[in-house]
């Protein structure tokens, strides 16, 4: 019994080394293995960052940050990564911007007009005066 | 690693090991029909989507969604590991067969979760107790293989430790990024993670995370006790202090980092808490 656990182990180790390659050769990570290479630094060590925002525009003609949150169909982890997903691949593939749009009415119903920004800063700077960042509008929808 | 586990454990402390492990893995199996329940809520969800919001990055997940079955099978399959689940639970003993059977439902269905399949590093550690569950056999469980199945969880924790001591000199070597020895770098880290899902940092977040090294001090102690993770095995006393560490270090990325954990916590949780306290002296050589 120990002989096999350690062989189990072996393979998990092994695999979790590995790991750390084959995302590089483009086979994604041995899975059910991971590198556990989490946090080896801070995000912030990146000059600027960058993430997607979504608005909307209320009742009254103002446009309006709309938080991501959870709906019929999609829990909130399944909300914030296909949003990032769908934002990130939206310029080669124009079709998901109605998939951006369902997922923008699936969360917000009341709402009908929608704007994908992005919101740039360095770190350093923006906790110093929260103006300091850049937006940029990525499509209207 | 075999003689330092041989000479430095007691012998009572072998057998609340080995209570401790019979007792976790029943609480483990009993979690994991909640987690195969949750899943199983979960599947129409997931079927109800725009076909095209089901592309894949990765390729375990490409092959699962490429096959095209439809719902009734994954809600079969879910159904059958919850028996197998049942079937350890109350006889306490694994078969091999079935437990292969749920490791191979529980990697699909945690890829139909992340139908994107681009976040490869959830539940992991729950899915790798599953996959060092394929070798117990209830009949000749003994404090030996206890203790090489926690080193095998826990080596996850020292890799993870050792993978930031290598990034952290490198980074202070080679370049002038912002690394974990900046004493703002936790507060900065903290900062995004909140605006990246669009919400305000908490005042007392913000004064704890600007406590001059504070931060930096927490953020070391962090690094070294994940990195010592394996090396605490065998001294079973130091196990219950080690697990309170690991849920406040789940728990902090939880409320600091708005990264959840819990499944980690929990696996952590059945396999490294002292079940035995419960249990009178006398019970214990008769276990």
């Amino acid at each position: 019994m120990v002989k096999h656990l350690k062989i189990l182990i072996g393979i998990s180790i092994v695999a979790s080394v590995l790991t750390l390659l084959t995302p590089k050769l483009g086979l994604g990570e041995l899975y059910p293995f991971t590198s556990w290479k989490l946090f080896t630094q801070p995000i912030c060590s990146f000059d600027t960052y960058t993430h997607y925002n979504l608005y909307g525009k209320d009742q009254q003609g103002a446009w309006q940050l709309l938080p991501l949150r959870s709906s019929n169909n999609f829990d909130y982890d399944d909300t914030y990564y296909l949003f990032d997903e769908l934002s990130n691949t939206i310029a080669e593939n124009p079709k998901r911007i109605g998939h951006l749009r369902s997922l923008a009415k699936a969360m917000y119903p009341d709402h009908n007009d929608f704007e994908l920004r992005t919101k740039s800063y360095k770190v350093s700077e923006i906790v110093r005066d929260s103006s300091l960042f850049q937006e940029d509008l990525i499509a209207k929808f | 690693m075999k003689t330092s586990f041989k000479y430095k454990s007691e012998p009572l402390a072998n057998e609340k090991r080995v209570l401790d492990f019979q007792i976790g893995v029943r609480i483990f199996y009993a979690f994991t029909i909640i987690w195969l329940g949750q899943k199983f809520m979960h599947l129409h969800k997931i079927f109800a989507r725009d076909e095209d919001l089901l592309k894949p990055l990765h390729w375990f997940a490409q092959i699962i969604f490429s096959a095209h079955l439809p719902l009734l099978f994954y809600q079969s399959v879910t159904v059958l590991a919850g028996f197998a689940c049942f079937y350890a639970l109350l006889k306490d003993q694994n078969n091999i067969y079935l437990q292969i059977f749920l490791v191979l439902v529980l990697m699909v269905l945690n890829t139909l979760k992340l139908s994107l399949g681009y976040i490869d590093h959830v539940d992991h550690l729950f899915l790798l107790a599953h996959f060092l569950l394929i070798s117990y056999k209830r009949a000749t469980l003994n404090s030996l293989f206890v203790k090489y199945f926690q080193s095998g969880l826990l080596i996850t924790y020292t890799l993870a430790g050792f993978y930031k001591i290598l990034g952290l000199l490198y980074k202070s070597i080679f370049t002038s990024e912002i690394t974990w020895l900046h004493p703002k770098a936790l507060y900065y880290q903290t900062y995004l993670f909140h605006d990246d899902v669009n919400k305000t940092m908490p005042h007392w977040m913000d004064v704890f995370l600007n406590l001059g090294y504070l931060p930096v001090l927490l953020m070391l102690m962090a690094v070294f006790l994940q990195t010592i993770a394996v090396f605490i095995v065998p001294q079973y006393k130091l196990l219950k202090y080690y697990l309170v560490w690991l849920l406040v270090f789940h728990g902090f990325n939880f409320v600091f980092f708005e990264i959840n954990f819990i499944y980690a916590g929990i696996t952590a949780f059945c396999f490294l808490f002292p079940f035995s306290v419960f249990i009178k002296s006398t019970a214990l050589k008769t276990a």
